[in-house]
C-alpha cells in the first residue's frame, strides 16, 4: 500500500491531465471552426476585402456616456524590432494592431476576458498574451514573424487609430499606433494592397492627408 | 544486519532520521531524480514547442480561465501549508500526534496535486513556456520544476531504507517550488488586478 500509493497518485494525475488536454483540444477545434465561420466579417484584412464586406472596428460612439467606456489601451514596441503593437480592450473584447510603419500591418480581434488575450486576424496574424491594469504582454505574430512585447497602458492621444477614405473610386485604409512619446507608426493600403508608410495624423483635427485626400481618423475600438 | 522500520508502525519516523546517509541512498535516488528531471524537461519542451492556442476548457462560475487558475492554485497552496504542518508533525517537530496525521498528509497532498493539474494543462496548452519577462520566465521554470520534483518525491516515497534527510529535502523542494509558482502567478494577479472571482 505504502509502495503503490504514490505511484497511483502520479498515475491519477497523469490521467486527469490527459483528459483535460483532450477536452482542451476539442474546445480549441470547435473554437477554431467558429472563428473560421466568422472570418469574413471578423478578420479579413481591410486592404483585400470588398468595401461591403469590410467591417472596420466601430468608432467610439459619442452616444454612450463616458462612464460606460471602460476601455484600456496598451501600446508599445515589440522586443527586438522597431514594429509597434497596440491593444484596445473594452467589455471583454479586444482589437489589436501590429504595424511596422513600413509594409507590414495586421488587425486582430478576439476575446479578452480575465486578463487573457487570444486575438486572431487574417492572414497569419495572431496575438496571445495577458493584460493587467498596467501592462499587456505576450506574443504577436504577423507577416510570418513572431515578436514578444510588453506594452504599457497609455492615455489619449496615444493609442491605436484607423481611417478610411475613398479617392476617385479607390478605397484607402490606414492604421496608426501613437506611442506615449508622440511617435506615430502607420501604414496605409489601397484596394490593390501595396502597403506604404502612412502620413502623420493631425491629432488635433483627427485627420490625415493621404494621396491628396483628407481621411477622417478614429480611435479603433473592439466591438461591444 | 538490516532492519527497515515500517513507517506505518512509527508514524513520527524518528527512527529513520537516525539512519546515516549511505551509498545505497544515493543509488536509490538515481531513478526518481532521473524521472523527475525527465518530467520537468518534457513539460518545458512541450510548452515551448507546442504553439499556444490561447484556448482551453473553462470552469463555470468564474469570470474567466485566469480566475479559475488563480483560485485553484490558491486552494492548492492552502493544502500545501497543511502538508508542511503535517510533515513537521510526522517528523516530531510539532506537538501534534495521532493516527490522523499521516492520512491527512497523504490526502492533502493528493488534493493539492490534483488541483494543480487543470492549471498546468491550461498553462502549457493555452499559453506555453513563456520568457517575455522575469516573472513569466520564473513562473515557467518553477512550474516545470514543481512537477519534476513532485514526481521525484512520489517515487522516493516508494523506496525504503533511505537516509532521513531525503524525504524532508524533496518534500521541502516541492513546497518551495509550488509557493514560487503561486507567487509568480496568483499572488501577482491578486496584486495587479485585485482579488477577483
Amino acid at each position: 500500500m505504502s509502495h503503490r500509493g504514490p505511484l497511483l497518485t502520479l498515475l491519477s494525475g497523469a490521467v486527469v491531465a490527459a483528459v483535460l488536454l483532450g477536452l482542451s483540444t476539442q474546445a480549441n477545434t470547435e473554437s477554431t471552426q467558429q472563428t473560421a465561420a466568422r472570418a469574413p466579417s471578423q478578420s479579413t484584412p481591410p486592404a483585400k476585402a470588398s468595401p461591403s464586406a469590410t467591417a472596420p472596428p466601430p468608432i467610439a460612439s459619442s452616444s454612450k456616456p463616458p462612464t460606460e467606456n471602460r476601455k484600456a489601451v496598451f501600446a508599445g514596441r515589440v522586443v527586438g524590432g522597431r514594429a509597434t503593437v497596440a491593444i484596445s480592450v473594452k467589455d471583454g473584447q479586444a482589437v489589436a494592431y501590429y504595424c511596422d510603419g513600413d509594409r507590414t500591418e495586421a488587425w486582430m480581434r478576439g476575446p479578452a476576458t480575465g486578463g487573457d488575450l487570444d486575438l486572431k486576424g487574417a492572414p497569419g496574424g495572431t496575438l496571445t498574451g495577458t493584460f493587467s491594469r498596467t501592462t499587456a504582454s505576450g506574443t504577436v505574430t504577423a507577416g510570418g514573424r513572431e515578436f514578444r512585447f510588453t506594452a504599457p497602458l497609455v492615455k489619449s492621444p496615444a493609442g491605436v487609430y484607423r481611417g478610411t477614405v475613398t479617392i476617385q473610386g479607390a478605397k484607402l485604409v490606414a492604421g496608426w499606433i501613437v506611442l506615449p512619446d508622440g511617435t506615430q507608426v502607420g501604414v496605409f493600403t489601397t484596394d490593390e494592397g501595396n502597403p506604404r508608410p502612412a502620413p502623420r495624423i493631425d491629432l488635433g483635427s483627427k485627420t490625415a492627408t493621404v494621396d491628396g485626400g483628407t481621411m477622417t481618423v478614429t480611435e479603433a475600438e473592439p466591438k461591444a | 544486519m538490516t532492519w527497515n522500520p515500517d513507517p506505518d508502525e512509527f508514524p513520527t519516523r524518528a527512527v529513520t532520521t537516525m539512519r546515516p546517509a549511505s551509498a545505497s541512498t544515493v543509488t536509490k535516488l538515481i531513478v526518481p531524480l532521473a524521472a523527475g528531471a525527465g518530467v520537468a524537461v518534457v513539460l518545458g519542451v512541450y510548452g515551448k514547442v507546442h504553439t499556444p492556442t490561447g484556448i482551453a476548457v473553462s470552469v463555470a462560475g468564474f469570470s474567466g480561465p485566469l480566475q479559475v487558475k488563480v483560485w485553484l492554485a490558491t486552494v492548492a497552496i492552502v493544502f500545501a501549508v497543511v502538508q508542511l504542518v503535517t510533515a513537521l508533525a510526522m517528523w516530531g517537530k510539532l506537538p501534534l500526534r495521532g493516527a490522523w496525521v499521516s492520512p491527512v498528509h497523504r490526502w492533502s497532498g493528493r488534493i493539492a496535486f490534483v488541483l494543480t493539474i487543470p492549471v498546468v494543462v491550461h498553462c502549457l496548452y493555452a499559453l506555453g513556456f513563456a520568457t517575455y519577462d522575469t516573472r513569466t520566465l520564473a513562473h515557467s521554470l518553477l512550474g516545470c520544476v514543481f512537477f519534476g520534483v513532485f514526481t521525484t518525491k512520489m517515487l522516493v516515497l516508494t523506496k525504503h531504507g533511505l537516509a532521513g534527510w531525503v524525504l524532508p529535502l524533496f518534500g521541502g523542494a516541492v513546497f518551495a517550488a509550488l509557493v514560487g509558482v503561486w507567487a509568480t502567478s496568483a499572488l501577482w494577479f491578486f496584486s495587479t488586478s485585485g482579488v477577483q472571482f
